[in-house]
């Protein structure tokens, strides 16, 4: 294979972070210093981030895993990644003011200057203390993005060139991680907007022309300009890894053990009015499409798809039901960098472990902190069985989730980051399975269970807890991501009604540069290869364990049995669905317009 | 008080060292008797003492002997009823000194008349006279704590005493004992008959060496605890008994039981220190005691109790005046004719099924953890230097969180809260920590009580009975027919009284507030019907119950508990500091459906249904409060607002209140910030605003009664924004039976749902409105509030309307529903109009910067003029004096002398109350 394609990664994050300044000169004016202008800036952000030996010597290797460059510019074509979808996202307040690995790290860099830290400690203090807005850090991002096109180091894949993009370079295309990078209050601030006091004019929008400051408003500004730039943002992540009370659109799934903060845990119940309007915006957005190079341009619906991960099982609930009322299922779901339960929801339900489940009250913040029993997915060896089991944290997709997806002819990515996986009984320990949700999400899902009788969480131990869980050698074993892919292939081939053959829907999500934990076999966008050859060799193990736990008609992996057909899926999901999806998504002559038109 | 019992201690520990050889022997034989080498009888020097127990078993020697020693393991059932019902004879005693201190002691009845306590609790009739003893001040088998009972010492019908201090010119003195009079009534009514006696026996016998004792005790005023340790008596000296030590030295005054025979052997009065050869007290790490240490710390070797007949041969030997004589006589005579002691018990009834086991090392562990707010500099360098280094700033500190952890807005990064380990005060702790240049200002958050006091038409005069409220049920019947006399007259009410038109009467309010007119199905109302679902309406109160006016009006989805952090559901808990049902009441105001048979006597519904009597909106119950009474720390009502705001709501009600305080006035600040309607009770019996109806962006409610006029009892001032029907609306109750009822109830309790319910409809009217145009969310509040104002009754009385007081009239539903705003698409006068609202803060950033020690006395006033206005009501949460920061800060609020102003709480007259709490609470309007 010559290609690959990832639905989501971060390209320049690490290095937008890590140069990220803001200086006030003389004249009292604010100005950018990481500007990218210069085609030395450029050759630097392309590079894998640079780590001083100071700091490899003072940090922990598997926090170094997680920091290290994972899919920069070079590594992605080093990698032979064709196409791409860059996710931005601001760093969050939360994540920022968190207990845990960067506060460790911000205090050693106090006693130790010399460290040199991977990340600018400025853009922590801005998060910290509210100075700009998210929109401001996720403008000053795309600004990197811009300067790469105009350099030619990249291509853009737009609805222009989808059926003829330039397949000597590296093509990407955009989303917006989180709902918080629409929000133009002042980071953690409900009162105050951001002036926004940088223009330039190689600014991408100039937020003071939004009339009104509500997120829907700054979605259409944003996307707007973006088609106009000849940028175009394939889908939009309602919610990130944090509550936002400035701007809370969703509830969000608990997303991380490596951080402590009060926001990481899930707030409220589902999707609000306010994201219910961004849902609206987003499904309803037109493009001006000149489809006969005549004079008279037409309009055609062009929306941003919704983007399923990090919502709240509640949320994504939600959704489903919203597509439905207002008659936007036909526009595709997007599931960008996720994993699996194994379970269908009733099947999670049943599989609580209701006496480890308790309520748990911090800093005032209340939630049920629950845990699941593990679905099993398959075992390896026959004397000393290795167990394998799926996550069962409600991040990851139900057996609705994937059916939905499907069903709207949408596209699951999976991630590469070994936390949201499922584990291994012979390496991995499987006591990290609880997650939080909120109480009211609890009440919906369990009505008949009383919270009273669960217990309380000693609050004595959450007090002490300076992060929920240090990041781990989690070695794991291939064989675990190929057995999220054959759950899929399972659940689209069982349960949903694909219009085409099941492998069609998935692709890879891999959140390099995400601060994931990412597999040892593809530890960055460089060894896609690795992964192709691993998928060849363990995709037809893995079918074959899973039927064996889990049943299934014989013919039901039938591709793992030739090798042809076995090289043929997984090409397809390692670029080809990608690649076809993205084209029939961003080709404007496939559009009918009784089609995308969402009914009302 | 410190002195005294030093002294104590020392005598204690000068008798304990006197027999030291035989306290090791006996201390040698216990430790055999618990590894079972010998038999309890077996070490016994005292032959006549053990042949004196053994006929105390009344049975044959052989089995005597073996019950005798059996006994630590295997008790007759029928001892441990006699120790329960014993321990109902002892209750908590609580002194009042001409200082203004509070002390507590143990003391029992030995008399239907008589208690006996230590004379170091009670030195003095003076001391008596302002004392009082308290019954069943214990927790139920619940954990919940009883109904309580105080009774007046009567120091005057008889008195007798014997100093702690022996002194060789006084052969009656040195015994450490007092006896006193009791009244025969309780203040809440009770008799004293109802309470259990312990005969006091003067024979011997009742224990015998290395026998076990049962302590019966208020330790330090708390609940009333039974030490069930082994503790065995060691030994005999003279007229004391001395016997092993638990963790900490028993409460003066205590009742010593022998578990063998179950028997008052003993009034406790000292714990016995364990010292080092240099006279030094010992600390248990061996270290030498510190002043300042608190009793935990000592390492007690042993107790001290006074023998029983010892107490008695005292007590014939001191002459008393000729009144007295015949209490004297009656007594001695009562004891001589007790051949066997028995137990007087004349209410066998109502035993409890099992006692709460001793709770003190639970309540230990809590004792010592203070929980205070704290407001940090403004200089960003403090404040990350608190971040950062606060557990090396502070000794014992347990617990430091920013009130507002995700929030980056100035007035919110100051804000913390911090949990210490202390033993001293909290208005000391405080002292310390605003010392702290990281520090402006420090709060302790102690438990406060609520203004709102359970109100029922005929239970606000003092002679009527409590019972019916005690128990949680009313009686219907009775309601109603004081509701018609009383209202015979009425404004409101005349001609449906007069036609008995009994739907009519009951609902009143509606009437009131101008919603006849209202027709659910018909425009306009019809158009915004629908948004009503979209309101999120949250209660702060005690939670939900199912009584049948709710069923279905709450929204059991988003419910949740701020006290144990369950679901909202109120207990229905009965005794004195839980009000049942509360929050039912309140929110039948807003959903109260029609009853359809399942209530006897049903009517009035509430202002948000249809006309089939559908709830339009749910209210999602915040519980915040187990009782009216007492509303718990702060911290329960920020949490519970900040998870409202979290949660999207659009308007908060809350029917209770207390004294304004730094976090809540933020909490409330940030709320109408958020553009959430924050509607509050003014307040009762209180003669002003309370918070947080008093913070500028909240609205406030005060009440009105049948006749349009205002309660009697509704607070008022300035910063009331309305009035609304409060006096005897008719809300849901329970019967006797525990039968869902309705009764005429009062209070700005009720009169604030009805604003509540109004703000629902006005917004689900204006819906669309403010989402399109409102771009500072706090314009939402001030609209509502221009409305609410403009619309209002102002000429419900017939009189002009008093609107320095009570706001700006009677609420109008109606007309408040026809309040006009610009049309949607008219930009100019929308802009108009928005930019010519107020914000009720401006100006008013930060509140009044009181010193500390007004803090303290605000808080002392607040909740020792509460626990005055509430009978029965006890609670820990009274302090015991003010610091001396307190007193001159409030010297110099009021131009006394520092050493003449409130001292005592008792000294300082009601208007000097009121007058000082009203300056206080209006500073924060």
């Amino acid at each position: 294979m010559d290609n690959y394609f990832d639905l989501h990664i971060h390209p320049v994050a690490k290095n937008h972070l890590a140069r990220y300044s803001m200086e006030i000169s003389s004249n009292g004016e604010k100005s950018n210093k990481d500007e990218v202008s210069k085609i030395k800036d450029i050759e630097e952000i392309i590079k894998a981030l640079p780590m001083s030996k100071a700091f490899k010597d003072a940090t922990d290797e598997n926090i170094l895993r997680i920091l290290e460059s994972q899919c920069c510019i070079d590594h992605l074509k080093e990698g032979k990644v064709q196409l791409g979808v860059a996710a931005i996202a601001a760093l969050e307040f939360g994540v920022a003011s968190s207990k845990g690995f960067y506060s460790d790290l911000l205090k050693k860099n106090l006693k130790l200057p010399s460290l040199k830290l991977p990340f600018s400690k400025e853009y922590f203090d801005v998060v910290q203390e509210g100075k700009v807005s998210y929109l401001n850090l996720f403008l000053r991002e795309v600004e990197q993005y811009l300067a790469l096109k105009q350099s030619k180091t990249i291509a853009i894949l737009n609805r222009e060139n989808v059926q003829d993009f330039n397949k000597k370079s590296l093509n990407l295309t955009f989303a917006i991680e989180g709902g918080h990078n629409l929000c133009m209050k002042k980071i953690g601030n409900a009162l105050q907007y951001d002036d926004f006091p940088i223009t330039d004019k190689n600014n991408v929008i100039d937020p003071k022309s939004i009339a009104s400051k509500n997120p829907a408003m700054v979605l259409e500004n944003l996307v707007n300009k973006f088609r106009k730039i000849e940028l175009d943002i394939l889908y939009l992540t309602l919610t990130h890894i944090t509550h936002i009370p400035e701007q809370h659109l969703a509830t969000h799934a608990f997303a991380t053990k490596l951080l402590k903060h009060p926001s990481l845990y899930p707030f409220g119940n589902g999707i609000t009015e306010l994201g219910f309007e961004v849902i609206d915006k987003a499904y309803s957005l037109e493009h001006l499409y000149n489809h006969d190079n005549s004079n008279k341009a037409l309009k055609v619906p062009s929306p941003v798809l919704i983007d399923i991960a990090h919502m709240s099982l509640k949320s994504r609930l939600d959704l489903y039901k919203y597509r439905k009322d207002k008659g936007y299922n036909n526009i595709p779901l997007i599931a960008s960098h996720v994993a699996v339960t194994g379970y269908s929801i009733n099947d999670w339900k049943d599989n609580l472990d209701i006496k480890k489940s308790m309520n748990h009250v911090d800093q005032g913040i209340k939630t049920v902190k629950i845990s699941t029993k593990p679905r099993t997915a398959g075992c390896l060896g026959s004397n000393e069985k290795n167990e394998f089991v799926f996550n069962p944290n409600t991040i990851n997709l139900m057996d609705e989730d994937i059916i939905e997806v499907v069903n709207s002819e949408g596209i699951i990515g999976v991630s590469l980051d070994v936390r949201i996986l499922g584990y291994e009984s012979s390496t991995m320990p499987q006591n990290d399975t609880w997650e939080f949700i909120t109480t009211s999400d609890f009440m919906i899902h369990f009505p008949y269970t009383s919270l009273q009788s669960i217990g309380y969480a000693d609050a004595e131990e959450i007090r002490s807890e300076e992060a929920w869980l240090t990041p781990s050698k989690k070695e794991m074993h291939p064989l675990s991501f190929c057995f999220n892919i054959v759950h899929l292939l399972a659940v689209i081939g069982l349960k949903a009604m694909p219009k085409m053959s099941p492998e069609k829907y998935i692709c890879v999500g891999s959140d390099f540069d995400g601060f994931i934990e990412p597999l040892k076999i593809c530890s960055d966008s460089r060894r896609m290869k690795d992964l192709e050859s691993n998928l060849l060799r363990w995709l037809p193990v893995a079918a074959k364990r899973y039927q064996k736990e889990n049943g299934g008609t014989d013919d039901l992996f039938e591709f793992t049995k030739k090798k042809e057909d076995l090289k043929k899926v997984v090409n397809a999901i390692l670029y080809e669905n990608g690649r076809d999806f993205m084209a029939k998504e961003f080709a404007y002559k496939r559009v009918k317009k009784d089609k995308l038109q969402p009914a009302k | 008080m410190e002195d005294i019992l030093r002294d104590l201690a020392e005598q204690a520990h000068s008798n304990y060292s006197s027999v030291l050889g035989d306290i090791d022997r006996i201390k040698t034989d216990i430790t055999n008797v618990r590894q079972g080498k010998v038999e309890l009888s077996e070490i016994q020097t005292d032959k006549v003492r053990l042949s004196n127990r053994i006929s105390r078993e009344g049975t044959a020697k052989l089995q005597a002997l073996e019950r005798i020693n059996g006994e630590a393991n295997f008790q007759d059932i029928r001892i441990i009823r006699r120790i329960v019902q014993l321990s109902k004879a002892v209750g908590r005693i609580t002194t009042n000194s001409r200082l203004g201190n509070t002390g507590y002691g143990t003391g029992f009845l030995i008399a239907p008349n008589l208690i006996l306590t230590n004379n170091h609790v009670l030195s003095s009739p003076e001391a008596a006279s302002n004392s009082t003893i308290q019954f069943n001040y214990e927790l139920d088998q619940r954990g919940n704590p009883g109904k309580s009972e105080s009774f007046n010492l009567l120091p005057n019908e008889f008195f007798i005493t014997s100093s702690y201090k022996k002194d060789s010119d006084d052969r009656n003195s040195g015994l450490d004992f007092t006896v006193v009079a009791v009244a025969e009534i309780s203040k809440a009514g009770t008799p004293i008959t109802d309470f259990p006696v312990a005969r006091l026996d003067k024979k011997l016998g009742k224990i015998i060496d290395g026998e076990n004792c049962v302590i019966v005790q208020h330790p330090k005023g708390d609940y009333k605890k039974i030490v069930m340790r082994d503790i065995r008596m060691l030994v005999l000296k003279d007229d004391f008994l001395i016997y092993e030590s638990d963790t900490l030295p028993g409460s003066s005054g205590s009742m010593v039981l022998g578990l063998g025979t179950g028997e008052v052997v003993a009034l406790h009065h000292s714990g016995v220190p364990r010292k080092n050869r240099h006279g030094q007290w010992l600390r248990k790490d061996g270290s030498v005691v510190q002043p300042g240490d608190s009793d935990s710390v000592i390492d007690w070797m042993g107790n001290e109790g006074i023998r029983v007949s010892s107490i008695l041969n005292m007590i014939e030997r001191i002459p008393v005046a000729k009144s007295m004589e015949k209490i004297k006589v009656d007594l001695l005579g009562k004891f001589r004719q007790s051949e066997h002691s028995t137990i007087h018990t004349e209410k066998t009834e109502g035993l409890p099924n099992y006692y709460t086991m001793n709770r003190t090392e639970s309540t230990d562990l809590n004792t010592n953890t203070q929980y205070f707010e704290i407001q940090l500099s403004g200089v960003k360098e403090m404040q990350n230097d608190w971040k950062e280094n606060a557990a090396s700033l502070v000794s014992g500190l347990l617990l430091n969180e920013p009130l507002y952890p995700m929030s980056t807005e100035e007035s919110h990064r100051n804000f913390y809260y911090i949990q210490v380990k202390s033993d001293k005060s909290p208005w000391e702790v405080a002292a310390e920590l605003e010392g702290l240049p990281q520090i402006d200002t420090c709060t302790p958050d102690l438990e406060m009580s609520t203004d709102i006091r359970p109100g029922h038409s005929n239970r606000w005069s003092g002679n009527e009975s409590l019972e019916s409220l005690d128990d949680g049920t009313a009686d219907w019947a009775q309601s109603e027919r004081e509701f018609k006399i009383r209202w015979a007259n009425a404004r409101l009410v005349k001609t449906y009284i007069q036609g008995d038109k009994n739907q009519d009467y009951r609902s009143w309010n509606r009437k009131a507030v101008n919603m006849l007119g209202i027709n659910s199905e018909e425009e306009p109302f019809k158009s915004y019907k629908e948004n009503m679902s979209k309101i999120r309406l949250v209660q702060l109160d005690t939670g939900y119950t199912d009584h049948n006016k709710v069923l279905g009006g709450f929204d059991l989805m988003q419910d949740e508990d701020f006290i144990d952090g369950e679901d909202a559901r109120d207990e229905m808990s009965v005794g004195i500091l839980k009000h049942p049902g509360h929050g039912t009441r309140t929110a039948s105001i807003i959903v109260g459906r029609h009853g359809k048979k399942t209530i006897k006597n049903d009517g009035n519904s509430g202002i948000a249904v249809d006309n089939l009597g559908n709830p339009l909106v749910k209210v999602i119950p915040y519980r915040i409060s187990k009782s009216v009474i007492l509303i718990g720390r702060g911290r329960n009502l920020f949490n519970a607002v900040l998870q409202a705001i979290n949660a999207n709501a659009d308007i908060i009600f809350m029917c209770m209140g207390s004294y304004p305080r730094p976090m809540i006035y933020s909490i409330a600040k940030t709320a109408y910030e958020r553009g959430i309607i924050w509607v509050c009770a003014a307040g009762n019996k209180v003669e002003s605003v309370i918070a947080p109806a008093v913070y500028p962006g909240t609205i406030a409610v005060a009440a009105s009664n049948p006749n349009n006029d205002i309660w009697e009892y509704s607070s008022y001032g300035k910063a009331v924004d309305i009035t609304a029907p409060g006096e005897d609306v008719y809300v849901p109750f329970k019967n006797k039976k525990q039968e869902d009822i309705m009764v005429f109830g009062s209070g700005t309790s009720y009169a604030t749902p009805h604003v509540a319910s109004a703000a629902a409809l006005w917004k689900a009217k204006h819906l669309e409105f403010l989402k399109r145009h409102v771009k500072k969310p706090w314009q939402t509040v001030e609209l509502f509030r221009n409305h609410l104002k403009a619309s209002a009754n102002k000429k419900a009385n017939g009189r002009m309307w008093d609107e320095e007081r009570f706001g700006a009239g009677i609420l109008d539903v109606q007309k408040l529903l026809e309040q006009k705003l610009p049309d949607i698409d008219d930009l100019n006068k929308v802009d108009k109009l928005l930019s010519g609202l107020k914000n009720a803060y401006d100006g008013k950033e930060k509140p009044e910067p009181w010193d500390l020690g007004v803090r303290e006395t605000i808080h002392f006033l607040w909740n020792t003029a509460r626990k005055k206005l509430t009978r029965g009501f006890e609670s820990g949460i009274v302090q015991d004096s003010l610091t001396k920061r307190a007193r001159i800060s409030v010297a110099a609020m009021t131009g006394g002398s520092v050493n003449k102003v409130f001292e005592n709480y008792a000294e300082f007259d009601d208007d000097q109350t009121e007058k000082l709490l009203k300056v206080y609470f209006e500073s924060f309007n």
